[in-house]
């Protein structure tokens, strides 16, 4: 008799595949109602994340100072593998973005990648139209420094300082340059918060910046900032993440008593 | 219309692609390999843009009297028309190996070796006693770097068995619970870039 992973390798290509569409049809049907839920008002439960928390109060700050907040976007191409990282780093722009356009002051981006560019650039344009400052759009505020890594690195830990910016975020892909960068950040003087997805790069940006967020947590930038829609999928996340920990559990107890 | 088309371009050719994953079919395929070719096409558009923005940046900081950073935008810009010129009217060429071999690879090794001398730095911030946590970051950094040493195994019998249950059971456990989240982070944002709730494309 053909073992459950067997018959389903009939069915499929992969059990890769089959894995895949599993978490799909499950996630898919949650992260629609429950973001039709944020929508609607509804409110979900959030544990203090002290990166998003500090921002709230640097982005008030900065505009209150006229001194730009530097974000950097790191290098990761969108439409690639690195977008969800790329779109959270994109995500915390939009919200400096829209806070210093309100007041009409200054922004400071930088961008190893130039798709990140054209993005950024959109988003501050978005940013000073809704505000009514479109004719005061700088078009040099988001710097491009080149895709390689070490040569963004080299680029932005330049850019700082420049502008007197009271903090930087680090927020996208980074490997190790994002090191690079937290280092001339702390030479600056200046509050450093960020965070990546990367295990390797993990433990480098944990020792180098003040506060910072790792994992999941580097996800769920728009949820605590200004997209109350995120909070559906954040919820959503969860509810996966409990029946994930089931299927685990079942997982061992059938593998050890030698029914898979 | 504005937003609306390429909010719907976006969509279809992403549902398309996710279908071309799912489904082994040799005209879905044919399909999706042309669209992710079209990615690529973008992407090198984008790259343009890019050159025209740092164009732009460095020659007006180059143009600026007074400006303290013209030194450098002077070495960017020679450095990126030398490089162009020699790729376009040489390409392949051993002036343009030179350019890679003892310019480029050189300052890329340079950099890669200041980042231990940052690593060093940054780890003696993080292991400053201000918390419990960086106590517990620089018992257990001391412990495996003791326990690493070739001869750790002479200076007690428990060591090296100790190392690689911490390095096998606490982190494997821990980077794999950062894993998990971190896939379940991805699929939402995906999945919301793929319905059009984030739009970062729309802007």
């Amino acid at each position: 008799m053909p073992s459950l992973t067997e018959f389903l390798g009939h069915i499929f290509s992969t059990s890769v595949d089959v894995a895949a569409l599993a978490v799909l049809l499950v996630f898919l049907p949650l992260l629609i109602v429950l973001t039709v839920r944020a929508q609607g008002g509804k409110r979900f439960p959030l544990r203090p994340i002290p990166v998003y928390e500090k921002l709230r109060q640097l982005v008030s700050y900065a505009t209150e100072s006229g001194r730009p907040i530097h974000v950097a976007l790191g290098v990761g191409p969108l439409g690639g593998e690195a977008t969800p990282d790329v779109v959270m780093g994109l995500t915390v722009f939009d919200y400096v973005a829209r806070h210093a356009a309100a007041c009409d002051q200054p922004v400071c981006g930088s961008a190893g990648d130039p798709t990140l560019l054209a993005a950024a650039q959109g988003l501050l344009h978005t940013a000073k139209e809704e505000a009514g400052f479109l004719e005061r759009t700088p078009g040099q505020a988001v710097h491009f420094y080149g895709p390689d890594p070490l040569a963004y690195a080299a680029g932005a830990s330049h850019l700082l300082g420049v502008e007197n910016q009271p903090a930087n975020v680090l927020l996208g892909r980074f490997g190790a340059e994002g090191l690079w960068l937290a280092e001339a950040m702390a030479s600056q003087g200046s509050a450093q918060l960020g965070g990546t997805t990367d295990p390797a790069a993990m433990p480098l940006l944990t020792a180098a910046l003040d506060e910072v967020v790792i994992g999941e947590e580097v996800y769920a930038a728009g949820a605590y900032l200004h997209r109350p829609s995120h909070l559906g999928s954040l919820a959503a996340q969860d509810i996966m993440r409990i029946i994930i920990l089931l299927t685990i559990v079942i997982g061992v107890i059938l593998t050890t008593w030698g029914y898979w | 219309m504005k937003k609306v088309l390429p909010v719907s371009v976006a969509i279809l050719c992403g549902l398309f692609t996710l279908v071309d994953f799912f489904v082994p079919h040799p005209q879905i395929d044919t399909i999706g390999a042309k669209l992710v070719e079209g990615v690529t096409i973008l992407a090198a558009f984008a790259l343009l843009l890019g050159l025209l923005n740092l164009v732009s940046v460095h020659g007006r900081r180059l143009a600026t009297k007074g400006e303290g950073r013209r030194g450098s935008s002077l070495v960017l810009l020679v450095g990126l028309v030398g490089t162009a010129t020699i790729g376009i009217a040489l390409p392949g060429s051993q002036a343009l190996d030179w350019v890679f071999n003892y310019l480029y690879a050189p300052l890329q090794g340079t950099m890669t070796a200041l980042l231990a001398f940052f690593a060093v730095s940054a780890l003696y911030r993080a292991f400053r006693l201000r918390s419990v946590h960086a106590l517990i970051l620089l018992v257990t950094s001391l412990f495996v770097l003791l326990a690493q040493l070739p001869f750790s195994a002479s200076l007690s019998p428990v060591l090296v068995p100790l190392r690689d249950w911490l390095l096998t059971v606490p982190v494997t456990a821990g980077v794999r619970g950062i894993i998990l989240g971190t896939a379940l982070g991805t699929i939402a944002t995906s999945l919301r870039v793929l319905l059009a709730i984030d739009r970062p494309y729309a802007q």
